[in-house]
């Protein structure tokens, strides 16, 4: 009889420790989810990726790296207005009339930090200017 | 002591006289009784034991049980704060004082021509998507600014095969609905018409459609049949276009 009564602890510390394994897996990896979906959506993280889409593709894919990522914050102010410059380009590529985007060219050159992005905005106008 | 028997001396405990071999009662007495304290001791101290260890067994449970609980509860308790902190829904999902600086925002920036932005601001903080409910003084540009930005990816993407000496990417069927849609919003704000002077120029001079074509899809049903030189085949007839237009 007493034994038996002894073999219910036993039994009770084994299902405690194996509920306790379980949640503690759970927790575990949900958190390593978070953590990761957080990462990704880290303004660093971003800033990163734009960062390695101009490296490896040039800048004019920073247009489509705001567009998908959905990237509009104020950190990405300096993307933003190259990408405005660069859809002034493509705009005056198919218009007859060029002068409006010329201005938002020439706007970009009179305040652009410099960089290759200023550059290329530099040879986008020269390419409007001659059509 | 002295044996009964033959009178021989020796020691008390010994059980027969080691002379004569007579049995000692004294001690085969005590012997008897000294086996019974054994037994009795023994079967107490089993009891004791067994007794003793469930007491132990009883707290190290309890205990167990109290310091795996208050683990789980505080594990679940940080991954819940985590997930509401950090998750995709209450990081952007916003209410009160933030939804009234967003429709600032979301104003300013379509004030400032950045429609694109405006956008990407609006569906990403509305959990309704591209329906726009959180901003409803927008949601017809909103609206219009989602079809144009499918457009603009459209010919972003036909311009860079072009550029790198593809073949054209001429007007295909899927685009012509997109347009189909833009065109028969009923948003009559300025900026739809700066947007619809836009696309009118990449269908005149990059598609090489001309005036009278681009009002006959604007006034077309959308999702209806749109044709060029009476053929169904827009891609063709704007691929052959395009080729004498750009290569000329």
């Amino acid at each position: 009889m007493k034994s038996r009564s002894n073999s219910k602890y036993y039994i009770l510390i084994v299902v405690f420790t194996i509920i306790f394994f379980l949640c503690m897996a759970f927790c575990f990896t949900r958190f390593r989810t978070l953590s990761r979906d957080h990462k990704f959506r880290s303004l660093a993280y971003r800033k990163e990726s734009i960062e390695l889409d101009e490296r490896m593709f040039g800048p004019e894919h920073i247009y489509s790296s705001l567009y998908f990522s959905k990237d509009y914050e104020e950190a990405f102010d300096d993307y933003w207005k190259f990408s405005e410059a660069y859809l002034a380009y493509v705009r005056g590529r198919f218009s007859e009339e060029k002068t409006s985007e010329i201005e938002v060219l020439q706007k970009y050159l009179d305040t652009a930090p410099g960089g290759e992005r200023e550059k290329v905005v530099q040879k986008y106008l020269e390419e409007l200017q001659k059509r | 002591m002295k044996c009964i028997n033959c009178g021989a001396d020796f020691a008390s405990d010994q059980l027969k006289c080691p002379y004569c071999g007579r049995v000692n009662e004294h001690a085969l007495k005590l012997a008897k009784e000294l086996q019974t304290y054994d037994e009795a001791y023994e079967e107490k101290r089993d009891e004791l034991l067994e007794t003793g260890t469930g007491q132990v067994l009883k707290h190290l449970t309890f205990g167990m049980g109290i310091i795996f609980a208050v683990i789980i509860v505080i594990a679940f308790g940080c991954v819940a704060f985590y997930q509401y902190r950090y998750s995709e829904h209450s990081t952007y999902e916003v209410t009160g004082t933030r939804l009234t600086k967003n429709k600032e925002t979301v104003g300013q920036y379509l004030e400032d021509g950045q429609y694109l932005r405006a956008y990407l601001l609006a569906t990403t903080t509305d959990p309704t998507n591209e329906y726009f409910q959180y901003y409803p003084e927008y949601a017809a540009d909103l609206s219009d600014i989602y079809s144009y930005s499918l457009i603009l990816t459209g010919v972003l993407q036909s311009m860079e095969a072009m550029d790198e000496g593809n073949h054209y990417a001429p007007l295909r069927d899927t685009d012509v609905i997109t347009m189909q849609i833009f065109y028969g919003s009923e948003n009559d704000s300025l900026i739809k018409a700066e947007l619809v002077r836009e696309v009118d120029g990449y269908l005149k001079n990059y598609y090489r459609l001309t005036d009278d074509e681009v009002e006959d899809l604007k006034e077309s049903v959308s999702g209806g049949q749109f044709t060029l030189e009476g053929s169904a085949d827009i891609e063709d007839v704007t691929g052959s276009r395009m080729e004498a237009y750009f290569e000329k």
